[in-house]
């Protein structure tokens, strides 16, 4: 049974209901990346597709507002019309799942789904303003609103993104915007190895060069190529660019892209494109970016045929495995990290292998304790998402 | 002074020296103080008009001397006030009569610093200016700037998620965390986050930012530290109007620049802060805005210019750039001193509210219009890139009518805020000041949903209790 609601007040029936007759119920925004998390257990589904639509854009704000279900891609145009955007240049995780919907606005909030421009502006959840939801008792509440600077109460806008719909089913969402840069440039810089393209990236980051993205991705003959993504004025791009340039000098010459070959550059790596072809299990892992390099070493150095990207200055690794044995994969990791402290994620696996496999970083037990309190704060009977994030949560 | 506190519960007042004597065992001698003397400088925070004294104050020097206070006092149901430095404009940190106050100013190290992944991991006692000292030499910088920081704490930063001129570019203390090390109520100590972006299971780091001491004790924090711009310029914009300076805001805006800071001042303001800083503010301008900007001197130049081509088609009369390290730290100064420089010639309510930047001229016409009902003065000072508005609301302290009268007045502005779409407080958080307009701003729904969680962390509410929910309308504790 799939409710799709498309008023506020039809999801709090569905949820009372379902509160009333304890009902498990799996929310969905418009399913694309649904199958990012822990397989749930459900009764029912709730889908927010239907309840959609832009209710506040005030460019000069800089800010929107938008029900849950809107298309992220709506929300993208609207923005793009009046030269704005949403900072944390979601990944396009969709593609991953085969669909060209890039899904609702209320799922990547849910997901706290964020990209290459996080590394500077933040996360999701950094530009996530105000949030509406309705909890597992089918009570609906706000936190936040539409106002930038806001810490009136409880950061319940921060608490809700990234809880995976475990906490609320979120219906309202409202965003800080940025206007788009008048121009970008991608500087380019050849590289031997993994760990002098990090150490770039590192570099330039703690310089003022004010970059808005820096990725490493390796070529087929091994080397690899550090980019850095400079946004601004033209001139002040060019001057920062040729700054850029001599400091690795000693590396290579940077290849530079300009404007739409730029931008075309970093569409690519939004779409996951150094990844998603592998057959088997995708990952993302966090960590800091210098234990990068000994991580990829001793992962390249294992049995598991990887294909592999860092975004977030060397802090954030993609890794896509051909071989189809998840289980295997997450050894792989596990032995490559041995004491690196990192967070990992299963970002797409078969049903099968989410149940056997950590698909979020396992948490210790005081906090495993305190999540599953938090939780029941929001959703007494656990029925909403059960599950998908931790056993019971 | 019409704001109420909970009685004093004399259970705990009669086992005051049990407590006491369980705490020595706890701490040095010297990390405990009972004198009424030694609690003086405690006994109240940055809202001065309210005071109270506690019932000792603790000065922990580890973590796991915090944990052993909270499980001592979960155990026997004591009240417990986090304090940093006690700048709190909204009565964050005021203690109660039955509360021990755990300051945390004697754990204030800089536990390690790492500019390859831009961080820093310090002790939350420190001074927020402190961890910029730390690293300026290397020509890194921690960015939330309050005005306050030479003297509040990060802890207290985290506590009410403080903000500061240059947010408008580098965001507030949440945007800045990567990680926290805290003390819940039964002493179980927790890490959340690390040195790297993302954490893992909820968000807890957004959680415990703002939370305002209520659901746990912070005591180590990891922040995001970032390189220095190569130079960083303010420049002095003037206006004949509010609604002109209004306007030149959303247009620079509309122009694609978003500058490190855009701070306006009001012709009342601008007088004080001149008088105490002589920062070479215009003084025939009704509206003044100082917006800074950052690069090299060449982009600076550049960015400049924009501005001033489009600060003149909106009116603007007056522009003046500083043209040395000394003019930029005297405009910063003026700024920055605003609060102190008023307190030199009157007494005031600092309000705190944000509405969306359009409603500007409204909003400052009405301020106007509620601040004469009461036959009181203002003077207006904000952060005009996001719209936090800080109203400094004249009265006499001496006089109880007056003092009354600036406490509705303040409560009728923060009102209207709520009414044209913004909200309550935008940095210095709700604490006792704002405690009982938060039903006007949330449904009882959406406040039970905040005090849910307070209660899950903390079910006896010992936590700072007395702060951020109306009385009236906690839940019933059942022991
Ligand atoms: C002149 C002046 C200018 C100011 N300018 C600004 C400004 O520009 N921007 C801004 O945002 N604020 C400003 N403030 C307000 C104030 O400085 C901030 O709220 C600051 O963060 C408080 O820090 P503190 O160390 O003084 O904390 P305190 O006042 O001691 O405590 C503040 C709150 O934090 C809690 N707390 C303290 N330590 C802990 C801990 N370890 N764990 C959990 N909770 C804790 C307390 O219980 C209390 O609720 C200003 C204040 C003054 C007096």
């Amino acid at each position: 049974m799939i409710f799709q609601p498309n008023s506020e007040a039809q999801v709090i029936k569905t949820i009372q209901d379902a509160y009333q007759d304890n009902k498990k119920l799996y929310v969905i925004g418009h399913g694309t990346k649904h199958q990012v998390g822990r397989p749930v257990e459900a009764d029912q589904s709730l889908s927010l597709k239907a309840l959609s639509g832009i209710t506040n854009y005030t460019p000069n704000e800089m800010v929107i507002e938008a029900y849950a279900g809107t298309p992220l891609e709506e929300i993208e145009q609207s923005l793009h019309a009046k030269n704005q955007e949403l900072s944390f240049e979601p990944y396009r995780l969709n593609i991953l799942f085969g669909s060209h919907d890039t899904g609702s606005i209320g799922g990547a909030a849910a997901m706290n789904l964020s990209g290459s421009r996080s590394l500077k502006t933040g996360t999701l959840r950094d530009s996530l303003i105000g949030i509406k939801g309705v909890n597992g008792a089918g009570i609906a509440f706000k936190s936040g609103g539409k106002v930038m600077k806001n810490v009136t109460g409880y950061d319940l806008v921060k608490l809700l993104s990234g809880s995976y719909g475990t906490l609320a089913a979120i219906t309202h969402v409202s965003f800080k915007t940025q206007p788009i840069s008048p121009s970008q440039t991608t500087l380019i810089f050849n590289i031997a190895n993994h760990s002098d393209a990090v150490d770039i990236l590192c570099t330039a980051m703690g310089e003022a060069f004010d970059i808005t993205a820096a990725a490493a991705i390796p070529k087929q003959d091994g080397s690899w190529e550090a980019l850095l993504r400079l946004e601004g004025f033209d001139n002040s791009l060019n001057y920062r660019s040729k700054k850029l340039a001599s400091l690795f000098r000693k590396h290579s010459e940077p290849q530079q892209l300009v404007a739409e070959l730029s931008k075309a550059r970093w569409k690519d790596i939004q779409e996951l494109s150094p990844v998603r072809t592998v057959k088997g299990s995708i990952w993302r892992l966090s960590m800091r970016p210098t234990d990068a390099p000994k991580f990829i070493t001793r992962l390249e150095q294992g049995q598991e045929k990887v294909k592999l990207f860092l975004d977030w200055s060397g802090g954030l690794i993609w890794l896509g495995f051909e071989n189809e044995n998840t289980q295997n994969c997450e050894k792989s990791i596990q032995h490559a990290l041995r004491k690196i402290k990192a967070n990992i994620t299963l970002i797409k696996a078969p049903k099968s292998d989410r149940e056997k496999v950590n698909v979020f970083q396992p948490l210790d037990p005081a906090l495993a304790l305190m999540s599953k309190k938090i939780k029941a704060s929001f959703d007494p009977l656990n029925l909403l998402n059960s599950g998908k994030l931790y056993q019971d949560i | 002074m019409h704001i109420k506190m909970p009685k004093a519960d004399h259970d705990i007042l009669n086992r005051r020296d049990m407590i006491i004597s369980a705490l020595q065992d706890m701490l040095p001698a010297e990390n405990i103080i009972t004198a009424e003397d030694g609690m003086r400088p405690y006994e109240t925070d940055a809202l001065t008009s309210y005071k109270q004294m506690p019932l000792v104050v603790v000065l922990p020097e580890t973590t796991e001397q915090v944990s052993e206070i909270l499980k001592f006092c979960s155990e026997h149901k004591v009240k417990i006030i986090p304090r940093g430095a006690g700048t709190s404009l909204c009565g964050g940190a005021l203690p109660t009569q039955d509360a021990v106050v755990i300051g945390l100013a004697k754990m204030s190290n800089m536990l390690e610093v790492d500019y390859k992944n831009r961080y820093a991991r310090v002790q939350t006692g420190i001074t927020n200016l402190a961890i910029t000292h730390h690293i300026e030499s290397d020509d890194f910088f921690y960015a939330p700037d309050p005005s306050s920081q030479l003297a509040c704490t990060l802890a207290g930063n985290i506590a009410m998620n403080s903000g500061g001129a240059h947010c408008l570019k580098y965001g507030v203390t949440t945007n800045n965390l990567l990680g926290l090390k805290a003390v819940l109520i039964d002493g179980t100590i927790i890490d959340i986050g690390g040195p790297y972006m993302d954490s893992q299971g909820y968000d807890l780091l957004g959680l415990f930012t703002g939370s305002e001491g209520q659901l746990a004790i912070i005591t180590e924090a990891i922040v995001r530290i970032l390189p220095k711009p190569e130079g960083a310029r303010p420049a002095l914009f003037g206006f004949n109007s509010a609604e002109e300076a209004g306007a030149c805001v959303a247009d620079i805006i509309a122009h694609g620049i978003i500058p490190v800071a855009i701070e306006y001042m009001d012709k009342p303001a601008i007088q004080v802060c001149e008088d105490f800083a002589q920062a070479g503010y215009p003084m025939d301008v009704q509206a003044l805005l100082i917006i800074e900007v950052e690069g090299s001197d060449f982009e600076i130049e550049k960015l400049l210019e924009k501005m001033v081509h489009i600060a003149r088609k909106n009116g603007s009369t007056r522009f003046k750039q500083s043209n040395s390290e000394a003019e930029s730290a005297a405009i910063w100064k003026g700024r920055k001193s605003a609060f102190g420089a008023m307190g030199r010639i009157s007494d005031y309510y600092c309000i705190d509210g944000t509405i969306p930047t359009s409603q500007l001229p409204f909003v400052l016409k009405r301020i106007d219009e509620i601040v004469k009902s009461y036959d009181l003065s203002v003077a207006n000072i904000f952060h005009a890139g996001d719209g936090n508005l800080h109203p400094l609301v004249m009265f006499d302290a001496n006089d109880a009518d007056s003092n009354l009268r600036a406490e509705k007045c303040s409560a009728d502005i923060l009102k209207l805020c709520v009414d044209v779409g913004g909200c309550l407080t935008g940095e210095h958080g709700v604490g006792i000041e704002k405690r009982d307009l938060m039903t006007y701003q949330f449904t009882i729904d959406d406040l039970n949903q905040q005090m849910g969680i307070k209660s899950a962390l903390d079910p006896q509410w010992l936590l700072n209790p007395a702060k951020v929910f109306p009385l009236e309308i906690r839940p019933v504790l059942y022991n």
